[in-house]
């Protein structure tokens, strides 16, 4: 038994029981009010029968680490990176080897070394278990720039005003009322409700969202207006007709080429109100529901 | 990729509807007034009328269609003239017309280029 101790420095260690068999000479971090690891308590700052540091200098980092500290005067840790970077600075000014050592080569002499310029930066080499802030901000940056030049493209595709308007931020025709009460940013796709039945939403990337205007698709048994605009008269009492169209055509087989398509060409077209597609779908709407579209024949 | 193009069909061929706003109505009445537009220099009681608060709101009257519905509808008409009416609440109930009370104005294309598409309620209608 008495030959598993063994002696360093300060105190003697039992390499059977895994136990220091005397007491630190120095409180190593007594001012740290960081919470131990797992399982232990403030207190264990005061514990000084712990190697190197009972507890973490900062939260992320683990206590009780060889990996991470030395202590090789038995009185205070030092960290491994502050002994390292001073025994190769050392080295290094007294021409002697250590920096060849680690560097695999004979650097001596040679401060131009890009090897040497490269590691210069002590502040950016990690050590194992040590958390990286750097890299945490840099990956939380490139994420932000992705989904900020992500709807930039999104917008620039549509063709949408980039402008927020708000307090801040007024229209330049000085009336925020004018757009729909439009002073924030709209959702891309909410759902609004129904409208006898059918479901209605609404979409930012709708012409009309932002400039001065509505819109209004129906894409199938469901209707996507501008934001806003799914109270407007002349959306509701029309596009729902589109719905009926639909259903009465049994799906998108006869839909897309007789309604969808040519209604997407003539979208444009300042005739596009008198085409048949569009007026029957005024008048189905009008004969279901009695909701006749506002400014008609 | 049979799904995506599903999505992309679904997405971009719907009936698609635009409308043309360049139509401005200004109330300069401190109250709310309605309105009906149409192509017929008469109506009867049974139009429905749409609100129009006091300015500063901009009131931009649509059409369904692209650029120059206005101009196509107003064209469309017997006399090349389509016709405000203006109704003061205390003449409707919400939004039924119940008195054939109202102010009139007829307006052209021309006239309204003429007037940059805005038209004042009750100065125009004098």
């Amino acid at each position: 038994m008495l030959n598993r101790i063994n002696h360093i420095k300060e105190k003697y260690y039992n390499s059977v029981i895994a136990r220091f068999l005397g007491s630190d000479s120095v409180l190593q971090n007594p001012y740290s009010t960081q919470p131990a690891c797992r399982n232990a308590s403030t207190g264990r700052n005061y514990n000084r029968y712990s190697y190197v540091l009972p507890v973490p200098l900062i939260k992320a980092q683990s206590g009780n680490n060889p990996l991470k500290y030395n202590d090789p005067s038995e009185y205070q840790f030092e960290r491994l990176k502050d002994r390292f970077e001073t025994e190769v600075f050392d080295e290094r000014e007294n021409n002697g080897s250590l920096w060849a050592k680690y560097q695999g080569k004979d650097l001596r002499g040679d401060r131009s070394n890009s090897h040497w310029a490269d590691y210069s930066d002590w502040s950016q080499v990690k050590y194992p278990g040590e958390y990286d802030y750097e890299q945490e901000q840099a990956i939380n940056l490139a994420l932000s720039n992705i989904a900020f030049l992500a709807e930039m493209a999104f917008y620039t595709m549509n063709q949408q005003e980039l402008h927020y308007y708000g307090p801040y931020n007024p229209r330049p025709d000085g009336n925020p009322a004018a757009n729909n009460g439009g002073n924030k940013k709209k959702p891309l796709l909410e759902f609004v409700g129904f409208h006898r039945g059918i479901p209605e939403f609404e979409s930012r990337l709708m012409p009309g969202s932002y400039s001065p205007g509505y819109s209004g698709v129906t894409p199938g048994p469901f209707i996507i207006y501008s934001s806003g605009d799914s109270d407007n008269p002349n959306l509701n009492r029309h596009e729902p007709g589109h719905v009926v169209q639909f259903l009465l055509l049994g799906g998108y087989s006869l839909y897309i080429p007789l309604v969808a398509i040519p209604s997407l060409i003539t979208a444009g077209k300042p005739y596009h109100n008198d085409m048949p597609w569009e007026t029957s779908a005024n008048w189905l709407w009008e004969t279901l529901t009695g909701e006749k579209v506002p400014i008609n024949k | 990729m049979k799904n995506l193009l599903y999505i992309i069909v679904v997405a971009f061929l719907g009936a698609c509807d635009k409308a043309d706003v360049q139509l401005i109505i200004l109330n300069k009445t401190n109250q709310e007034v309605f309105y009906i537009i149409s192509r017929d220099s008469s109506i009867n009681t049974e139009t429905e009328a749409f609100k129009l608060n006091p300015s500063p709101d901009t009131n931009r009257i649509g059409i369904l269609g692209g650029d120059g519905a206005w101009e196509y509808y107003i064209n469309k008409s017997k006399d090349s003239t389509a016709y405000i009416y203006i109704f003061n609440n205390k003449y409707i109930d919400k939004t039924t017309l119940e008195k054939n009370r109202f102010d009139r104005i007829g307006v052209t294309v021309n006239m309204l280029d003429e007037k940059n598409w805005i038209i004042m309620y009750p100065e125009d209608f004098k």
